[in-house]
């Protein structure tokens, strides 16, 4: 009952318009910071062509697609236990934005690999996972599109929704087993980052600055759909 | 326990008796599986060279293809004639719906593949049962794991406009895995491969069949109160 209580005070937060204008102006600031960090400042990388900073922006894209879609998972439980159309909305957005930056990551991913292996694409396993990703959740926000009855649309995507996450691991690990591996593993462990620490400060700028504005854009869409599920109740209650 | 296995054989015989009684669907199913096949050769101009390489393939496209098609009518038959509210109104446990329908769904598949493999073998000079035993299970438990999601996503298909078309769209992109697991069991299988090989693909279709199956019997009550 407790955790329920903070959990209400933080969504009542996320809707108050001080913040979401704060988290805003603080994406902005953070991203023009991370593109001066890392298109001017960071230092050239050897033996790679200037493409190379394309990874300050792929990997955040990654990243922010991934929590797009964990937002998804977490929130579809919490409707289907709680029945609060509230989380619906809230796997709506993550499921959107996830889809988002994902598309992102492809596109900045397919950038650089024209540049460093001359093919666009290659069937290589992260990239075919990212690629079943996208399509598992595009599939997701088609779902959404095609169910008129709102109580019906939140439970079907909600199952949806666990489905798919359950299915990304096992997705990789099969893939991984099926293709050969090409994509390279810049950062593999905190001890050993293997880039120079110039490179590795426009990184975690830029990581903060796709945070950042993955918050903003997600508190927008989340004030929309409120603002939209309310217009349809008093709607609902003039008719 | 006994109530549950009770439910779930009335309503598997319930839709055993119906399909058995026009006796259509498995028909022209069969007929759609034996047409993709045939059309493989055409599209690869497939003989004794590239055969075995290709078998794997072509079988479990169809197996797909078919099964999907199978999976469409399996909740529609019971929205023709509102026949879904009486089952929804039935004071049974959901699951026991959940489960006659992933059981006449993979029967109904089994039944396609007892006719369409002996076929492909006398079709294309290729015995892909050689190891009999082995081939059967990858078969088996390739057709446990792509009925539990269809079955899951063909009951959310129903109410949707276009659900011929979503029904594909939404589950072969969650059956990747499968398809991968299984395609990769059946070529080694067909190749001669040492155990090893297709050993580890068996035991990850299982635990895809094990996760998955335990996954859509904890959601579909949700999905039978909205049908």
């Amino acid at each position: 009952m407790k955790k329920l209580k903070l959990l209400e005070k933080i969504l009542a937060l996320a809707e108050h318009r001080l913040v979401r204008l704060s988290v805003t102006a603080g994406a902005a600031a953070l991203m023009l910071a991370a593109l001066y960090l890392s298109l001017v400042w960071s230092p050239e990388a050897a033996g790679e062509p200037v493409t190379y900073r394309i990874i300050y922006f792929h990997v955040p894209t990654a990243i922010m697609s991934y929590i797009g879609f964990f937002v998804v998972f977490v929130a579809s439980i919490a409707f289907l236990w709680k029945g609060d159309l509230r989380f619906d909305r809230i796997a709506k957005v993550g499921g959107e934005l996830g889809v988002l930056f994902c598309a992102l990551m492809l596109a900045t991913g397919m950038i650089w690999g024209k540049q460093r292996w001359g093919a666009w694409w290659l069937w290589e396993p992260r990239l075919t996972t990212a690629m079943i990703l996208l399509v598992i959740y595009s599939g997701y926000l088609i779902l959404r599109n095609v169910l008129d009855n709102q109580v019906t649309r939140a439970r079907y995507a909600a199952v949806f929704g666990i489905i798919g996450f359950v299915d990304v691991p096992i997705v990789h690990l099969s893939i991984k087993i099926w293709g050969n591996v090409m994509h390279p593993v810049v950062i593999k462990s905190a001890q050993e980052p293997g880039m120079p620490p110039e490179m590795m400060l426009a990184l975690r700028v830029s990581m903060l600055a796709f945070l950042a504005t993955f918050a903003a854009v997600f508190l927008l869409r989340l004030r929309l759909e409120n603002l939209s599920a309310e217009v349809a109740r008093l709607r609902g209650e003039a008719e | 326990m006994k109530g549950l296995i009770r439910t779930t054989h009335a309503v598997l015989m319930k839709d055993m008796r119906t399909e058995f009684r026009s006796r259509e669907f498995l028909g022209h199913t069969f007929m759609f599986a034996l047409l993709v096949i045939v059309i493989f050769n055409f599209a690869f101009k497939i003989d004794a060279q590239n055969a075995p390489g290709l078998a794997s393939g072509i079988l479990w496209i169809s197996f797909l293809f078919a099964g999907t098609l199978g999976l469409g009518r399996s909740f529609l038959i019971e929205k023709d004639n509102d026949c879904i509210q009486g089952l929804a109104l039935s004071p049974v446990d959901r699951t026991s719906i959940f489960f006659a329908k992933f059981l006449g769904n993979l029967l109904f598949l089994v039944m396609i593949q007892a006719i369409v493999i002996p076929m492909f073998i006398i079709l294309y000079n290729l015995n892909v049962m050689e190891n009999f035993f082995m081939q059967s299970l990858v078969f088996l438990l390739g057709d446990i794991g792509f009925m539990t999601l269809g079955t899951l996503i063909a009951a959310m298909s129903v109410n949707m406009k276009a659900r011929e078309i979503l029904l594909p769209v939404l589950l072969l992109p969650l059956l990747v895995p499968l398809l991968i697991f299984a395609a990769s069991a059946t070529a080694s299988l067909i190749a001669g491969d040492d155990p090893s090989a297709y050993l580890s693909r068996i035991k990850m279709l299982a635990a895809f069949d094990l996760i998955f199956f335990v996954v859509s019997s904890l959601v579909f009550e949700y999905i039978m109160d909205e049908l």
